[in-house]
């Protein structure tokens, strides 16, 4: 593995580098440490990044292209996902290197591709329920890149796109964040909103999972549960949509509690298929 | 409006984005959003420009206006060009339109690739002895990461605030038809002049800024050689955290100079092509140079633990086609509770 770290350096070993290591990826505990403080290998990774900025507009990525970056970004995952590298990446701004990836609109394989794995590296830091990490991020665009995915992208970058979106309210500073205006609350809501909206024509379950827990978090805070009896999605409290998540238990207590939080009394027939397992009370 | 636009090119989406919080997090906000600023003609923009720190010499905007480009034919002759005063006007839009975006477009690329240029440098840097080794590795790096996320950054708000700027200018002389054509003509005849211009300001001010930075690390390696020491970053090499000291003996920084490979890889920042048309003129093997379109893709890496927990179904988005893994792509293990 060592060698394949140099390699990193070398132009011409590079390539297949980056294809070796992002496919072992997982068998080296230690390899974000290494990537990190080996000499001139973060700076190879950001090459490889810039390097295809200059085929995002007029959109011209190739499969070959966006696999290559693609691998480059898996490594960065890694060196995301570590606890001796993270706080390094953040305080390099690494991340705000892959938003312009975020920020494409092709719906191209080769992009699709490239903003999945972006939004991956982005999903591995919020994974860890660090609230220097949210701090960082929100000091950022991430919020607005994340709606933006959550109206326009595939279901796959939706999911995680929310799920980053999740994770950001679950943190205090988040939460606090999103509601400290009308206008934030109301664009967060308004996107949930709309994916609810689209989901019956395009069913996800994994989907709608992240957005009922986003739409509880939002319902803990006192002035966006107000808002939330006014603007919930009515499919959410309509058993023949909700159906859908009969094999899911975590989802239903949370659908529960959410339906409780923004006033539904337990008589309600929304609650019919919900309740009966979950034992929550209204 | 066009500054919204920036804006919205740089992250926000339509709907209302937020804006960072008053009470300002810990790392400083890179993205900040412009004050609207009124506009002027060329020589106000240009003092705009200056008072805000960017490329204050007039060279660069005598520049910017020798490289305006009007495609007569396309427009129906000279004198139609000479009728509109095209001369003039279009100068004054680019103008315009430059000063609408440059000041976030800037401040934001130079803010991040300075950033990420200072920590690595300090870091890959900490045995070398010669700051002028680092000082040029520095300027490379941060001219080119400052340039590409300018243009990254500014080429659709340019765009967008090119066109309304020739589209008010010409208005009063066309008729609506005529106008969109004559807008969207001489728009992509001079947006790369725009964008070039924006990109020159950011990797100026990122040189500046960087030599900044990196001061300490400068005088402190000159220190040395002044009292014939041999320089060693403390801070860098002997901290309380595990590396860089754990790495493997083959990783570990050497004492001295760097080697003339790894002296390379900072070069190579210079071979990045900074447009889509330069991917094709690249020497194979120069830096990051891409094969061209006949050279056979490499076989898509397999993020071996990513299909886990959300069943693999994720995997119908990208697993068919020549793009991506055959099974669910990495950014699943995100959602990996």
């Amino acid at each position: 593995m060592e060698q394949l770290v140099l390699d990193l350096t070398n132009p011409q070993a590079r390539e297949n580098a980056l294809l070796e290591l992002s496919k072992k990826r997982e068998s080296f505990p230690e390899l974000a440490p290494y990537l990190w403080h080996s000499f001139g290998t973060v700076s190879a990774l950001l090459q490889e990044i810039v390097a295809i900025y200059p085929l995002l507009s007029p959109p011209s990525l190739t499969a070959h292209a966006s696999n290559r970056v693609c691998n480059a970004l898996a490594l960065l995952q890694c060196v995301a996902s570590h606890p001796e590298t993270r706080s390094l990446f953040l305080q390099a701004y690494i991340p705000m290197f892959l938003y312009p990836f975020l920020n494409t609109i092709s719906k191209t394989r080769p992009f699709e591709y490239l903003r999945l794995t972006s939004l991956g590296v982005i999903g591995a830091l919020v994974k860890v329920d660090d609230t220097d990490v949210i701090a960082f991020l929100l000091s950022t665009e991430i919020i607005p890149l994340c709606l933006r995915t959550m109206e326009m992208g595939s279901e796959l970058s939706k999911t995680v796109a929310t799920f980053i979106v999740q994770k950001i309210l679950l943190d205090n500073v988040g939460l606090n964040y999103i509601c400290a205006t009308a206008e934030r609350f109301f664009a967060v809501s308004a996107v949930l909103n709309a994916m609810v909206a689209a989901l019956p024509e395009q069913p996800s379950t994994r989907l709608l999972k992240h957005i009922i827990r986003c739409y509880l978090r939002l319902s803990d805070n006192t002035r966006a549960r107000e808002a939330l009896r006014q603007c919930l999605p009515a499919l959410l409290r309509d058993p023949g949509f909700t159906v859908c998540l009969k094999d899911d238990l975590q989802t239903r207590q949370w659908l529960a509690q959410l339906l409780v939080n923004v006033g539904l009394q337990h008589g309600d027939p929304a609650f019919s298929h919900i309740m009966e397992a979950t034992g929550i009370q209204a | 409006a066009a500054a919204n636009a920036v804006a919205m090119a740089a992250a926000r989406p339509g709907s209302g984005a937020p804006a960072p919080p008053p009470e300002a997090p810990p790392p400083p906000p890179p993205g900040a959003p412009a004050p609207a600023r009124p506009l002027g003609p060329a020589e106000a923009a240009a003092e705009v420009i200056g008072a805000q720190g960017f490329g204050a010499d007039q060279g660069l905007y005598s520049g910017l206006h020798a490289g305006v480009h009007i495609s007569v034919a396309q427009l129906g002759g000279a004198a139609l060009v000479e009728r509109l005063g095209l001369k003039r006007l279009v100068p004054i839009a680019v103008d315009r339109a430059v000063v609408d975006i440059i000041e976030p477009v800037v401040n934001r690329s130079v803010t991040i690739a300075c950033t990420a240029t200072t920590e690595l440098i300090i870091k890959d840097f900490a045995v070398e002895q010669d700051e002028q080794c680092m000082r040029k590795a520095a300027h490379l790096m941060v001219s080119s990461l400052a340039g590409q996320l300018a243009l990254v950054t500014c080429r659709e708000p340019m765009r967008v605030s090119l066109l309304e700027m020739l589209r008010s200018l010409l208005q009063p002389a066309l008729e609506p038809v005529a106008l969109e054509h004559a807008a969207t003509v001489l728009m992509n005849d001079n947006l790369e002049l725009g964008c070039t211009f924006i990109e020159k300001a950011a990797t100026d001010k990122a040189i500046r800024e960087i030599d900044e930075r990196l001061l300490p690390a400068y005088q402190a390696r000159a220190k040395a050689k002044a009292a014939g020491q041999p320089f060693f970053d403390a801070a860098v090499l002997s901290g309380s955290a595990r590396f860089p000291r754990a790495l493997p003996e083959s990783l570990q920084p050497r004492a001295g100079h760097l080697s003339p490979a790894q002296v390379r890889v900072y070069e190579d920042f210079a071979r990045i092509p900074r447009t889509a048309a330069g991917f094709g003129a690249v020497v194979p093997g120069a830096g990051v140079a891409m094969p061209g379109p006949g050279a056979p893709p490499a076989p898509p890496a397999k993020p071996p633990s990513a299909a886990g927990s959300i069943g693999g179904e994720g995997a119908g988005l990208v697993s068919t086609g020549s793009v991506g893994p055959d099974e669910a792509p990495s950014a699943l293990q995100a959602l990996q509770e």
